[in-house]
């Protein structure tokens, strides 16, 4: 690791405190907790089963753990539902590609830009800091309005909103299969979509769940190539869950490995290879 | 046996041909109904679509809608404790819906407000036996009795379908995340059975007129005070418009296709399904000459059988202008496409279609032109159906394609989990379709129920929409008005031509069914649907 790198990562942008979680009697994740740090690339491993996926819609709001508290940014985060999350800067792709199968490359990563799209009234009230309750379904009625006429304002926030996409693209080298429904292009091609629809929402923490699985080698080298390039030339904070050892500790600031629930190691790469639980859980006992 | 066969085969044809005016009127007649039958067919896909259930209180919602649109039109008279309950219970269901945490809480407190009052006013109506929530003047203090005209119930109507989505996704769909389809299924059919209830009791039961200004009656277009000239313009405009539409629908498909491919794999200039009615088209044009003059197969009924043909040579020529112009259109995408890829796509020259196309769209223009000034006969409240539907339908086009709302609404149809993951709340979705299906029900409502009167044999032609769901595919908007149309004429045509020749009554009523059942056999997914698969 670089000095380069050393002095970008931050403060703690989420803690995660003895977090449990159960389905009924099974328990998937067994009082974890670990930080991640401004700037870094996270990875969670283990084998399968552990509970990455798991960690992950934890952390995402997709399952609420039975205990334990997550600290988002310095406070201490309510339960909370996925679209929340989203708001608050945290987004994801996942373990089975989960695109909108109907729509082209560019309507998918357009849907990254949802939240941040508001129409005239919207950024007046926002501006004016009257998001109170009359005021927010009266603002989203009137920008509905432009919108139907796809008019003026509503033209000219759809534009601004092209042009980063645009960006994302060229970034992804994803400009050929602009127009393309996503559900024709090959897995390689849709896991990079998934990637850009991500980045579209120009997160604070961005989770990616097995972001190589199922992949050559050469479309995990590319993969390896645009994790680094995000955390590098956007700053994003990455945390990823990954099955195969060998790319991740490439590409890792820091490791957190988790066994049946529990965490067994939390490290550097280096340290985490050569720590004896971790060798144990993969390869199982030394005969 | 053989007039049998002549009577199924020939003898609708003739029929057809002897009077291409009546032909005509009965075409128009059955687009119009078509047109009516999509529009209610339309709320199930727009539901179906975005949340995957498929709405059985569809029918239902029509009937509501209409039924609160006569009873604000025929005068209403809300006890002002009444009013004060159902204003604090809605109001308060639609804050406690959003995602401030401050105005749930208003919202709790209003709608717990609303109802308490209401029980009051219920539990006092109930003591000194006095009229309900609605009704005959107040039992706690006076009413308020007011009408309002068509312009001004119709908002208001609106308003009440919005308030009713919120209150569907507050009280039912929220606790139905992911559930199965047949939960959320019978969930709908539940809803039905109260809407129905709640309906009547509020609104009454009886049999209502709704008058909506426009006499349910024919017009007559030759006496349009218009030159000539000008309905010939305007009908040949419109002809063309739709020709022209075709033809950039046909050019973006063959572009996508080839973008999609990366070029690499062309797309077949006709495939074999066009060059079989190509050819076919071709052999009817030829056959006439052959076989027209001494081809009496039908022992007396020589003359009639000359027209056939005759008619079969017409019916040619636009099957081979039809295909031609699907040809040219791929040309065109092709070309357009290459100027992207470069050498990947072959250049291809079908100039010579264009002329073809071009005769064939004027032929059609000429064609209703002349219907128009040998006096076709149009129903009046049909067409102006038919203009409100299509109004509706584009609204619905850019609202689906063009707004922010309607990309997140695309998003939740094709993955709740992803949907969610980008920042959509599902509830707010779920509310914005559940009224804009709302809406749609108000339009079908006006419609049918300025027909044929607004009463609960309304909410059954939610029947007569699921055929054309099966037709158009359960997913698709193009689908459910093409399904529609393909319905509304079809029975119109069996009805009047087969009907009276094989000597069957109420083709109508079952030909949709049929139908229906022949595409459950050969293509279930629908025409526009998509392909079902199932994985295990």
């Amino acid at each position: 690791m670089s000095e380069a790198q050393h002095r970008r990562i931050g403060d703690t942008v989420l803690k995660v405190d003895n977090i449990s979680l159960r389905f009924g009697g099974v328990r998937a994740i067994t009082g974890v907790s670990f930080e991640i740090r401004q700037g870094e690339i996270f990875s969670i491993i283990g084998p399968n089963g552990a509970g990455k996926t798991s960690m992950l819609n934890v952390i995402n709001g997709f399952y609420h753990p039975q205990e334990g508290t997550i600290s988002y940014k310095g406070t201490v985060r309510r339960r909370m539902r996925p679209h929340e999350a989203a708001a608050t800067g945290i987004a994801r792709t996942f373990q089975n590609v989960a695109l909108f199968r109907g729509m082209t490359t560019l309507d998918n990563i357009m849907t990254g830009r949802l939240l941040r799209m508001h129409g005239p009234a919207m950024r007046g009230a926002k501006r004016l800091g009257t998001l109170g309750v009359p005021f927010r379904p009266l603002a989203a009625a009137i920008d509905f309005v432009f919108d139907l006429a796809f008019w003026g304002p509503a033209q000219h926030e759809e534009i601004r909103h092209r042009e980063v996409v645009e960006r994302i693209i060229d970034f992804l080298e994803i400009q050929a299969i602009r127009k393309t429904p996503v559900g024709r292009l090959p897995y390689g091609l849709q896991k990079r979509v998934e990637l850009g629809r991500a980045l579209a929402m120009e997160p604070d923490l961005l989770l990616l769940d097995e972001p190589m699985a199922g992949m050559n080698v050469e479309e995990k080298e590319d993969m390896s190539r645009f994790v680094l390039d995000v955390n590098d030339e956007f700053g994003t904070t990455i945390a990823l869950i990954e099955h195969d050892m060998g790319v991740v500790m490439d590409i890792s600031d820091r490791v957190v490995v988790l066994d049946y629930g529990r965490k067994i190691a939390d490290g550097k790469p280096d340290e985490v290879r050569r720590n004896p639980d971790v060798i144990k859980a993969y390869l199982g006992e030394a005969h | 046996m053989l007039d049998f066969l002549y009577n199924l085969v020939v003898a609708p044809w003739v029929g057809m041909l002897t009077d291409p005016l009546f032909l005509g009127e009965v075409v128009i007649g059955g687009v119009l109904a078509g047109v009516m039958y999509a529009l209610v067919a339309l709320g199930f896909v727009l539901i179906y679509k975005a949340s995957g259930v498929f709405n059985f209180a569809q029918g239902v919602m029509v009937l509501f809608a209409a039924l609160s649109l006569v009873g604000l039109m025929e005068g209403v008279q809300v006890n002002y404790v009444a009013l004060v309950a159902i204003v604090l219970a809605v109001t308060g269901i639609v804050l406690w819906s959003g995602e401030m945490a401050l105005g749930r809480g208003i919202g709790r407190a209003l709608f717990a407000g609303g109802v308490a009052v209401g029980a009051v006013k219920l539990g006092a109506g109930v003591l000194l036996p006095r009229g309900i929530m609605l009704g005959a003047a107040g039992l706690i203090g006076a009413g308020i009795s007011f009408k309002l005209p068509l312009w001004g119930a119709v908002p208001a109507t609106i308003l009440i379908m919005v308030a009713l989505a919120f209150v569907i996704e507050r009280v039912i769909l929220r606790y139905m995340v992911n559930q199965e389809q047949i939960i959320l299924f019978m969930a709908t059919i539940g809803l039905t059975f109260f809407l129905e209830g709640f309906g009547e009791t509020v609104w009454g039961s009886n049999v209502k007129k709704l008058d909506i200004g426009i006499p349910d009656a024919r017009l007559d277009l030759s006496k349009l005070a218009l030159p000539g000239a000008a309905v010939a313009a305007i009908f040949a405009a419109a002809a063309l418009a739709s020709v022209a539409l075709m033809f950039a629908w046909r050019v973006r498909a063959v572009r996508s296709a080839i973008d999609t491919s990366k070029g690499l794999v062309q797309p077949p200039l006709i495939g074999p399904a066009s060059l079989f009615f190509g050819m076919a088209g071709l052999a009817c044009f030829l056959a006439r000459f052959f076989v027209a003059g001494d081809a009496a197969f039908v022992k007396g009924k020589a003359e009639a059988t000359a027209m056939l043909f005759a008619s079969l040579s017409w019916f040619g020529l636009a099957l081979v202008a039809t295909v031609a112009l699907l040809a040219l259109a791929t040309w065109r995408g092709r070309r357009e496409a290459a100027e992207d890829h470069g050498a990947d796509v072959a250049p291809l020259h079908y100039g010579w279609f264009v002329a073809l196309g071009v005769a064939g769209a004027v032929a059609v223009a000429a064609g209703i032109v002349w219907a128009v000034r040998s006096g076709i006969l149009i129903n009046g409240f049909e067409l102006f159906a038919a203009a409100m539907a299509a109004i509706l339908v584009i609204v619905l086009a850019v609202f689906f394609q063009k707004t922010r709302v309607g990309r997140a609404l695309r998003a939740v149809a094709d993955d709740h989990a992803a949907a969610l993951s980008v920042g959509i709340s599902l509830r707010g979705i779920w509310v914005i379709v559940w009224a804009v299906a709302g809406i749609v029900a108000l339009a079908a409502g006006i419609i049918w129920g300025g027909k044929s009167g607004v009463q609960f044999s309304l909410s059954l032609i939610a029947l007569k929409a699921l055929p054309v769901l099966i037709l158009g595919g359960f997913t698709s908007v193009p689908g459910a008005i093409i399904g529609g149309l393909i319905i509304g004429v079809g029975e119109k045509l069996a009805e009047v031509y087969w009907g009276t020749a094989i000597g069957i009554d109420a083709i109508e009523n079952w030909f949709a069914y049929a139908l229906a059942l022949v595409f459950l056999l050969f293509r279930p997914q629908g025409l526009f649907g998509e392909k079902i698969i199932e994985r295990v």
